[in-house]
Formats: structure tokens, C-alpha cells, sequence
């Protein structure tokens, strides 16, 4: 792949690649500008000390908005891997294939792979680039707006910052793109594969929650804490010490449906992942994002090979 | 005669139901400019895109300068420069960005080439596709096309949207390209007089079928026309020499015949000679005739 011709697959894309980057650019530079106020100003000691006590300073009117939009930056963060990775990965081959361009471009190269590997990587690239820009800015918030969180030890906005979104864009865009080879059409390559994302997305979650829970560790119910450990699911402990679902409880014992009482020894317990293993589960679950992404493009390199230009 | 473009057998079907082509016999020798005639829905574009690998035969079988294009795609490729019946250029961008696109796609590009084509046709290097005209926009294919330095050059109608001066102006290039390069190209279009004067030899397809394969110099000494009713002709020619009517623009009907049959051994020849848009008309006739009457038979057989 040369210079040459991943420059040119940005003009194909210029679109995509101008709302994408465009996007990144922007929410970078707002975030650059809040990080700066909230430390120049000292805003940043409203975050951790009682506002009220920090007088004119908490309560001026730039400080609630920089609050507010640095929020809504954190907020928003999940939705940019679904959406860029659509735009970007969805009209690769699909628009190719609808305007007729693909038939100009496989009758002067010869190597279909070469073309799908100079049309494909650049826009992969761009769009991991941007969506990891965006992720790690989002960390950057949030450390701004919660100061005491240790965010290298802490589950806190799981899968809405850092390492994640640029894995889930390079996800998502390889599913796009796997459907618009498939399809060759642009507008149902881009619903079906968002219909995909959403089913693979509940997918990845269960799978790695029901992994996660053979891993959990057992919190009391009353002195679990929520700022740093992932909740997975609360469990019943028997005065057995066994620990038992609600339905698995109520099975052996179907006189408790009705209540129990506390003497009865029957505790609620919390089945979480501590903090500590953040880095680890983030690592996992991008790696086994990551395999997923490969097996679309070799879907989709597949389909291109296959097919015939309209 | 060394064959670059074959077709033995030939037949693709569509969807389990349409024949689009079925029992396609022909050979395009090397060095020729063989024009490619026939009706709307006869297969042309499917042959051509057959050869460039773009579709895969049903049956029979193809070669591409040697190659089967079913089973190595991507060395038909190489050998074959294509022109398609619409330009289909990336809208945004330039001309100069189609050529280096095609630089990057291609080994042995000749990107000076394609740029000195674009400029002999006075269609500027930094226009926009999407601005070009439809004529514009089949000149860049083909010098695109005859960059690549291919020995092959598959044309697929790209005559139908010109001008009759854009028209002209693709067909001198062509044929000044490819007889400099000793290439061989297959022109299919619908405009016969462009074709008599570009084209050396000339292939007829008709309702999925070879109709006439012939030089044009040898079609032309060998089709005469007999003005008057088919009937007329058989008189004249004996039924053999008959090979179909057709109405003329204006007054009887025209009725194609073969010269051999009709003038053997210096005996004075009967009709007048025929263009080679009525040899290509009075063929696609026959064609539909005998069309007809196959589906006639296989109603009556079923």
C-alpha cells in the first residue's frame, strides 16, 4: 500500500473522512480547552472539595457549563465508535459497487486484494485513530471531573473511554464494510449493520459477563462498594456458605419465596470484579474485539474476491 | 492466425432461468480490430465482461490471451485493458487522480501515457469527473484503458452516449493506439458506420447466438441485396442463398443474400452489393426467424 494510494482513498472518502476526523478534531479541542479552564481557573478544586464552601468560585456561571459540557463529552463517547465506524467502514466497497467505480477499478488492477488492502486500511487506520483520540480524551475528562478515582484501578466508565473506542470503531467499520461487499448497496449495508453491531454488542457482553462471573470475587451486599469495582450480579449466601442465585435458592428451599428473616443466616452478597484487573478485562475484551474485526475483513475480503462488479 | 480472444461453447445463464448467451463459437484473432454487433439483451456486454473474469460461464469456456479467466482472474486482467459502456469515474476526483490511481493499482502503468491521451483530447488534467461530459468521461477509460499497455482491449459500447465528433475523435485514438501498440481490440457498439471504418472484422450476435464471423472486406464481397420480397430472392438466388429480409426505410422489402451462391463461376452477380449495416440487419433477421421458430418447435415438442 503507498502513500499515494492511501491518500486517494481519503479523496474517495473525503465525506466520511472530513465528518470523522472533523468530529475527533473538535471534541480533542473543546476537551483541551475545558482541561485548561478547569485547571487555570483552580475549578478543579470544586470537584473534590464542597462547592459551597469554595464560594464565588463554584457557583460562577463559567464553571457550571464547563461542568456540564465536559459531561456531555464523557456521555456521548460510546456513541462515536457505532457511528464513525458505520460512516467509514460502510461505503468502502458498498458505494463502490453502487456507483460502478469498482468495475473501473478491478478492470485496471489486476489484484483485488491489492485494491480492497489500498481502499480499506487507510479508512480503518483514520477511523481507530480518531475513535482512540476520542477515548482517551474522554479519560482525560473524567479524571477531571472525578479527581479521587484512580482510573488505572477503577471500573469507572467502562467501555466509554480509553483503549475500547478505538477498538469498538475498527469493530464496527469492519462489520460495515463486510456488509457492503456482501450487499453492494449503501443504505442497507449501513441498517443491517447497525442491527449487527447492536446484536454483537449484547452478545460481547454476556459472553464476557458470564466469564467474569467464574472470576468474580464475594462483597457483603451492605459494604460493597460501586466507585471502582465492576457489579456483575447479586448472589444469595446460605448459612451453609453456599451462594446461590435467587431462583437456584428458591428451588431448594421454596418456603423462602415467602420471606426469610435475619436470623435465618441467608445474606445478600455482590459478585464484582475488582478495580485492579481494569487494565486486564479492557485488555481482553479488545483483543477478542480485535479477532472479530479480522474475521469481518476476511468476510469481507472473501466477498470481494467473489463478486461480480455491477 | 493466433487466437487472443475464444469462446468454445459459451453459454451463461442467469438466475436458472435466462440464457443470456448458449453455444457461443468464436475466435478473435491477434493484431485485429473486431467490432462486436448486436441487438440490446444479446450478450455482448456479458461476453465482454465474461473475458475480463467479471462473470463466470455457465458452460463451455473462454481463454483471454491464453489464459482461462474463470480459473486465473487476475492474469486475464493483466492482459486486458476495458472500456465500459458507462465511464463509471470516481466523481471527485480529478483526472490527474484517476491516472495516479491506476498507478497505484497497476504495475506498469504508464502514467506519462494516460496524462499525454487526456491532453491530446484537450480535457484538462484537474477537472473534476463529475464535471466532465459523458464523451470526456469514456475518452479518460480509454486512455486509462490504453495505459495499462495491454495486449488486449475490450471495448463494451463505449460509443453509445457520444457525439458523432466525440465519436470520431475515441475511435481515431483507439485504432491509432492499438495499431501502434500491435494490440488486438474487440469494439462492441451499435453504430455500423463507425465500426466499417475502425474495424477490420466483424462478429454478429443475435438472441444468445454467433450469427456472422467474418472479415469485414470478406463480408462485404460476399452479401449482396436483392430489393423486393424474400419470395423475390428465391426466384433470383435459390432458397440456400437467401438469409433474411428485412423492410427498408422506405418502399419493398430488402432481402440479404450470400454473393457466392448467388454469382458462381463469373456468372453475372444479381442485387447490388450490401453495406454492412444491411449485412448486420438482414443476419440479425435471420436470427430472430430462426429464434422464432425454435421456440415454435419446442411448444409444439412440449
Amino acid at each position: 500500500m503507498s502513500l499515494r494510494g492511501a491518500l486517494l482513498s481519503f479523496r474517495i472518502q473525503r465525506f466520511e473522512t472530513t465528518i470523522i476526523v472533523g468530529a475527533a478534531v473538535l471534541s480533542v479541542a473543546v476537551s483541551a480547552v475545558v482541561i485548561w479552564a478547569f485547571t487555570s481557573s483552580g475549578f478543579a478544586r470544586c470537584q473534590v472539595d464542597d462547592p459551597s464552601a469554595l464560594g464565588s468560585l463554584c457557583m460562577t456561571g463559567l464553571y457550571p457549563w464547563l461542568s456540564r459540557i465536559a459531561r456531555l463529552s464523557v456521555g456521548i463517547v460510546p456513541i462515536f465508535p457505532v457511528v464513525a465506524g458505520l460512516l467509514a467502514g460502510g461505503p468502502i466497497v458498498a458505494k463502490e459497487l453502487e456507483a460502478g467505480t469498482a468495475r473501473l477499478a478491478w478492470s485496471l488492477g489486476p489484484s483485488r486484494l491489492r485494491w480492497l488492502g489500498q481502499r480499506a486500511l487507510p479508512i480503518l487506520l483514520m477511523v481507530a485513530l480518531a475513535a482512540l483520540a476520542i477515548g482517551l480524551t474522554s479519560e482525560a475528562l473524567m479524571h477531571l471531573l472525578s479527581p479521587s478515582i484512580d482510573l488505572d484501578q477503577s471500573f469507572a466508565g467502562f467501555r466509554a473511554r480509553g483503549l475500547l473506542i478505538g477498538v469498538e470503531a475498527v469493530l464496527v467499520a469492519s462489520i460495515a464494510l463486510a456488509f457492503g461487499a456482501i450487499l453492494g448497496r449503501a443504505i442497507p449495508t449501513l441498517v443491517l449493520s447497525l442491527i449487527l453491531v447492536g446484536a454483537i454488542g449484547i452478545a460481547v457482553d454476556k459472553v464476557e459477563r458470564e466469564l467474569l462471573t467464574n472470576e468474580a470475587q464475594i462483597s457483603a451486599g451492605d459494604s460493597f462498594s460501586w466507585d471502582n469495582n465492576l457489579y456483575l450480579d447479586g448472589r444469595m449466601r446460605m448459612p451453609d456458605g453456599q451462594i446461590l442465585t435467587y431462583q437456584e435458592m428458591i428451588a431448594l428451599h421454596p418456603e423462602l419465596d415467602y420471606g426469610w428473616d435475619e436470623s435465618s443466616g441467608i445474606s445478600n452478597v455482590v459478585l464484582y470484579i475488582p478495580g485492579s484487573r481494569y487494565h486486564e478485562v479492557e485488555r481482553r475484551e479488545a483483543a477478542a474485539l480485535l479477532v472479530l474485526a479480522v474475521g469481518f475483513g476476511a468476510l469481507a475480503t472473501v466477498a470481494v474476491l467473489r463478486r461480480r462488479p455491477r | 492466425m493466433t487466437a487472443v480472444l475464444e469462446a468454445h461453447g459459451f453459454g451463461k445463464r442467469y438466475r436458472r432461468r435466462t440464457w443470456a448467451l448458449r453455444g457461443v463459437e468464436l475466435v478473435v484473432p491477434e493484431g485485429s480490430i473486431t467490432a462486436l454487433v448486436g441487438p440490446n439483451g444479446s450478450g455482448k456486454s456479458t461476453l465482454i465482461r465474461s473475458w475480463i473474469g467479471f462473470e463466470r460461464a455457465t458452460e463451455g469456456r473462454l481463454s483471454t490471451g491464453g489464459i482461462d479467466p474463470q480459473r486465473d482472474r487476475k492474469a486475464a486482467v493483466e492482459r486486458v485493458g476495458y472500456v465500459p459502456q458507462t465511464p463509471s469515474l470516481y466523481r471527485d476526483l480529478s483526472v490527474a487522480e484517476h491516472i495516479t490511481l491506476a498507478g497505484t493499482l497497476r504495475d506498469g502503468f504508464d502514467e506519462a501515457m494516460a496524462a499525454r491521451y487526456v491532453g491530446r483530447l484537450s480535457i484538462p488534467l484537474r477537472a473534476k469527473a463529475g464535471e466532465l461530459s459523458g464523451g470526456e468521461g469514456a475518452q479518460v477509460g480509454l486512455a486509462l484503458a490504453l495505459a495499462t499497455r495491454a495486449p488486449i482491449l475490450l471495448l463494451d459500447e463505449p460509443l453509445a452516449s457520444l457525439d458523432p465528433l466525440a465519436r470520431r475523435e475515441f475511435l481515431h485514438l483507439m485504432v491509432e493506439a492499438v495499431r501502434a501498440a500491435g494490440a488486438t481490440a474487440l469494439l462492441s457498439s451499435h453504430v455500423i458506420t463507425d465500426i466499417e471504418q475502425a474495424c477490420d472484422r466483424l462478429i454478429v450476435l443475435g438472441k444468445g447466438h454467433t450469427l456472422l464471423d467474418l472479415p469485414i472486406a470478406e463480408a462485404l464481397a460476399h452479401h449482396r441485396i436483392v430489393e423486393g420480397p424474400p419470395a423475390e430472392a428465391v426466384r433470383l438466388a435459390g432458397a440456400e442463398a437467401l438469409i433474411g429480409s428485412f423492410p427498408a426505410p422506405a418502399g419493398e422489402p430488402l432481402s440479404l443474400v450470400r454473393s457466392a451462391v448467388v454469382a458462381p463461376l463469373g456468372a453475372p452477380a444479381i442485387g447490388r452489393p450490401a453495406t454492412l449495416e444491411e449485412i448486420v440487419i438482414g443476419h440479425l433477421a435471420a436470427g430472430r426467424v430462426r429464434a422464432t421458430a425454435a421456440a415454435v418447435m419446442a411448444g409444439q415438442a412440449a
